[in-house]
């Protein structure tokens, strides 16, 4: 924006930038100008023409919108030329649009019936027929009313712009233009629920709510988007003390308007059928219901007779919870309190910060000239993450990506090289060598030129992703990554998983460090399953599918002598051998604060009660503290004072292991990290988001040759093994897929006892 | 290319990107889509996607093209297209008689192709802008004017 220039809005003296649009001025001078096809986040598309104003010397109405500010323009949005097109205009809008409002999901929060009651007439002049227009099932997330629809393309904006993938068209014209998808198809894309919010009549809406609620019977809770690291601001919206939706909250410097739909809808969870709402134990095959006191008295006991103790927490866990968590277990003696549960390389604990970070601000990633990203499909890992870094890709920031397998990603990075991760490690090597010679004529390799650019660039960052973090020589990779990083001026950051990894870090369970990162004595996680302890205590983290290694976890639970678990959902008695389950709350019903991988504290209070006798998790550590005879310290304000005062003193010194690699050297590997909806228990139990594409879909990509080494060419489906266990899955073939490996992800219940990530694995005919 | 654009078609659709800035690539939607109905007589779901991957576009923005232009079918029709004018000029000088004529003679209504598949009447035609040459219709692109229901008779009959 150049020079101010100054116009007449409504008779007011207004300062405005050269090429702002008059729209975007009264919106600043809250003068209030009708429209729906204009939104400030999208391009101006000036097709509703309901934001007409009278411009002094114009030759009929303009657009509000699409007419940029001119030095000494003089303008009115009330004067009777203004009403009368915007009138007009309404008249038009309302022709076609049903008078089904009071069946309408929209009624009440609708732009179109606000701006009707303002700039509608009293009754319609037309009375010929009116367009009816079938309904595109576009999956369950958002449900269609297609004759309601106004034409604004808001929708099909958003998925062009903002999305990234243009699922959404306006197709046919005039009378008979439809919005849809021409082809009938569900929507794909991991924020599809922001076409619910920016229709603004009622013809896209939430799916998983139709029906259910009028709009001025919820009560507005604010919460905290609680399965990814930014931690996005949203709304839940009550009724009757029951979560009916979900929407986004405006936070320009976190997720501007945008709301993943894992955080939209995972609310579903909370009222799954299979619901965890009173304490339970197990008699054999089944479980029975017990009162608070028994299964207090209980876990108390069982923590006190114990002998060695190792307990396992979800790093979407509030940072109250974490700290309790790693006080009740350490108190009475636990050597291994872990968040990480699906990491499997815990060598040089000691390099590590003392909590993991993006290394740069959210709102901050287009300042960067150079992303790398290695490790991560991070539409899926963090939706909003990779939406800003799109977005920064279209400002001129490049994006470097190293993956183990192709990925749809809705921007073509800069470069993207599909690497086993075998060759990881000595990747990152040969970008640190090639950074260091001297010699830099030829720049024909991918390390070389990646070496040249984190060397070039002022400001660069390198993401290590879940497959990196979780690979077997995290260490490492991430030991290297520092180094070159150090090397070429370059901040790294890490995409672990959870709301709150930095506070699972910051309260202490890690297992050689405390609260603050204060260094204990403990046992790490793998030697742990290697010799299982007497107990293990298990809080809001599945060991059937939020571990590393789902069926070396079995046998490490079989060969304890009890399992506690903290949780929300009920797992199969047959399955999963808890000798006592403890309710405690999930999405929308807690307490506490998260810290996001930017470091930022945020607060949230439960949105309603949990349903039956579910009671708040760090009440029930704290109750179990005293019960074993502990004093628990603080109340629950100076707890949050005293882990904030843990922030600033942590220090953590800088030490590399040494170690060699751990990666079998022959065979096919398997690689994967969970889907976008296979993160948590609680995305795990939302109903809609388990019915989506993403969530069904299961199948092994491989490439070609991988197939026709086994005799496999043109099968459909194979059968992969893996420690005894096999599994038949349906195939994908990839010739991007290195050929030693096979890319399948995890998380998912439906791979039961399949064993770890980056293991090898047999594949043969179904 | 899934069989669908031969290497013939993708030259004809390179010639139409050649036209337009590298970076532009969605401005051959247009022609490209042509050269595909000139060479299947209508478009297909399938036929667009295979324009969409050529020109590496979503394929939701081919379809937007495809269905926006009555230019387009999207049904099997016959083999050569006619459009009768009956906008204002031509209905003055008798252009609805003259449809009505040639629907009469060819046995289908407008929008209707013959059994034999030789001939395609479409539906309405807005105005062509051969006013001076009242009425007047469109043969495969080619202009006939100042007709009479005999004049427009001979000229079909001659189709092959």
């Amino acid at each position: 924006m150049s020079d101010p220039v100054t116009i007449t809005l409504d008779g007011r003296t207004v300062e405005a930038a050269t090429g702002e649009m008059l729209i975007a001025v009264a919106d600043r001078e809250g003068i209030p100008i009708p429209r729906f096809c204009y939104h400030p986040k999208l391009s101006v598309a000036a097709n509703c023409r309901m934001c007409l104003v009278e411009v002094s010397g114009a030759r009929g109405p303009a657009p509000a919108c699409s007419t940029p500010v001119m030095d000494g323009m003089e303008v009115q949005t009330r004067s009777e030329l203004a009403r009368a097109a915007q009138r007009a205009t309404m008249e038009f809008l309302l022709i076609n649009h049903p008078l089904d409002c009071p069946i309408c999901d929209q009624g009440g929060e609708c732009e179109l019936q606000d701006l009707a009651l303002e700039y509608g007439s009293d009754i319609s002049r037309y009375s010929e027929a009116r367009r009816v227009v079938p309904d595109p099932d576009l999956g369950s997330l958002v449900s269609t009313d297609m004759t309601r629809c106004i034409h604004c393309t808001r929708c099909v904006r958003f998925t062009e712009e903002i999305a990234g993938d243009q699922e959404l068209g306006a197709f046919g014209r005039g009378e008979f233009m439809k919005i849809g998808t021409y082809v009938e198809r569900a929507m794909n894309s991991e924020l599809s629920g922001c076409v619910i919010d920016l229709c603004p009549v009622g013809a896209l809406n939430a799916r998983p709510s139709r029906m259910s609620a009028r709009a001025w019977e919820l009560n507005d809770h604010p919460g905290i988007g609680e399965h990814d690291g930014v931690g996005s601001h949203l709304s839940r919206h009550i009724l009757r003390g029951r979560q009916i939706r979900c929407v986004p909250r405006s936070e320009e410097t976190i997720n501007e308007s945008w709301l993943s739909d894992r955080d939209r809808f995972s609310y579903q969870a909370a009222s799954h059928p299979d619901r965890l709402c009173w304490p339970l134990v197990r008699h054999r095959d089944h479980w029975v219901r017990v009162s608070w006191e028994e299964a207090l008295g209980s876990a108390a006991e069982i923590l006190a007779e114990s002998g060695t103790k190792a307990g396992l927490i979800h790093p979407s866990s509030t940072v109250e919870e974490c700290f309790r968590f790693q006080q009740l277990l350490r108190r009475c003696g636990a050597e291994t309190v872990e968040h990480r549960a699906r990491m499997s390389d815990f060598r040089g604990g000691g390099q590590y910060p003392r909590w993991p970070t993006l290394g740069c601000d959210v709102d901050r990633i287009a300042e960067n000239d150079v992303v790398v990203l290695m490790g991560s499909f991070l539409r899926h890992d963090q939706p909003i993450l990779n939406h800003r870094l799109r977005q920064a890709m279209h400002s001129g920031t490049e994006v470097w990506v190293i993956n183990p397998a192709p990925f749809d990603w809705n921007f073509a990075p800069t470069e993207e090289v599909i690497l086993s991760p075998r060759q990881w490690l000595t990747l990152l090597q040969s970008v640190e060598r090639a950074h260091a010679s001297k010699a830099k004529e030829a720049y024909a390799r991918f390390s070389d030129r990646l070496a040249q650019r984190l060397g070039e660039a002022d400001n660069a960052l390198f993401w290590l992703g879940p497959l990196a973090l979780n690979h077997p020589d995290a260490s490492l990779l991430y030991a290297s990554a520092h180094n070159l990083c150090k090397r070429t001026g370059t901040r790294l950051g890490t995409l672990p998983e959870g709301a709150n990894a930095p506070g699972a870090w910051l309260a202490g369970c890690v297992a050689h460090r405390g609260p603050g990162g204060k260094a204990v004595d403990g046992v790490d996680l793998p030697s742990r399953l290697e010799e299982p302890p007497d107990l293990w205590v298990f809080y809001g983290t599945d060991p059937a599918c939020d571990v590393s290694d789902p069926a070396q976890m079995r046998q490490a639970l079989a060969a304890a002598r009890k399992t506690v678990g903290f949780q929300s959902f009920v797992p199969d008695p047959q399955h999963l051998p808890y000798d006592l389950l403890l309710p405690v709350p999930t999405v929308g019903e807690r307490g506490g604060h998260l810290i996001n991988l930017e470091g930022r504290w945020q607060s949230m209070t439960p949105a309603v009660s949990p349903p039956g006798e579910v009671r708040d998790g760090t009440e029930v550590l704290v109750e179990l503290l005293r019960m074993t005879g502990h004093d628990p310290g603080f109340s629950g304000v100076s707890l949050v004072a005293h882990c904030r005062g843990l922030e600033a003193r942590a220090v953590v010194p800088d030490k590399p292991p040494k170690d060699a690699g751990r990666l079998p050297e022959k065979g096919l590997l398997r690689v994967g990290s969970p889907s976008i909806y296979q993160q948590d228990p609680a995305t795990r139990h939302a109903h809609a988001l388990q019915q989506t594409a993403l969530a069904q879909d299961l199948a092994l990509r491989l490439h070609p040759e991988t197939l026709n080494e086994r005799g496999l060419k043109d099968a459909t489906h194979a059968c992969l093994s893996q420690n005894g266990s096999s599994l038949k899955l349906p195939l994908v073939v990839d010739a991007q897929v290195p050929r030693d490996c096979v890319y399948l992800p995890t998380g998912d219940v439906r791979l039961g006892l399949l064993g770890a990530a980056f293991s090898v694995v047999d594949l043969h005919d179904a | 290319m899934n069989g669908i654009l031969s290497p013939d078609l993708c030259d004809r659709i390179d010639a139409w990107l050649e036209r337009f800035p590298a970076e532009h690539r969605r401005s051959a939607v247009l022609g490209a889509l042509r050269e595909v109905q000139k060479a299947y007589g209508h478009l297909t779901p399938e036929r667009m996607d295979a324009v969409a991957d050529y020109l590496g576009l979503p394929a939701v923005q081919v379809y937007e093209v495809g269905s926006f232009y009555t230019g387009f079918e999207h049904r099997p029709v016959g083999r050569h297209t006619v459009a009768v004018c009956t906008n204002i000029s031509c209905w003055l000088r008798g252009g609805e008689e003259l449809l009505a004529h040639i629907e009469k003679s060819l046995g289908v209504r407008a929008g209707e192709s013959t059994q034999d598949g030789r001939i395609y009447l479409k539906s309405e035609e807005e105005c062509l802008a051969g006013c001076c040459g009242a009425p007047m219709m469109q043969v495969d692109h080619v202009y006939h004017e100042n007709l009479t229901p005999e004049k427009a008779d001979k000229i079909l009959r001659a189709l092959s």
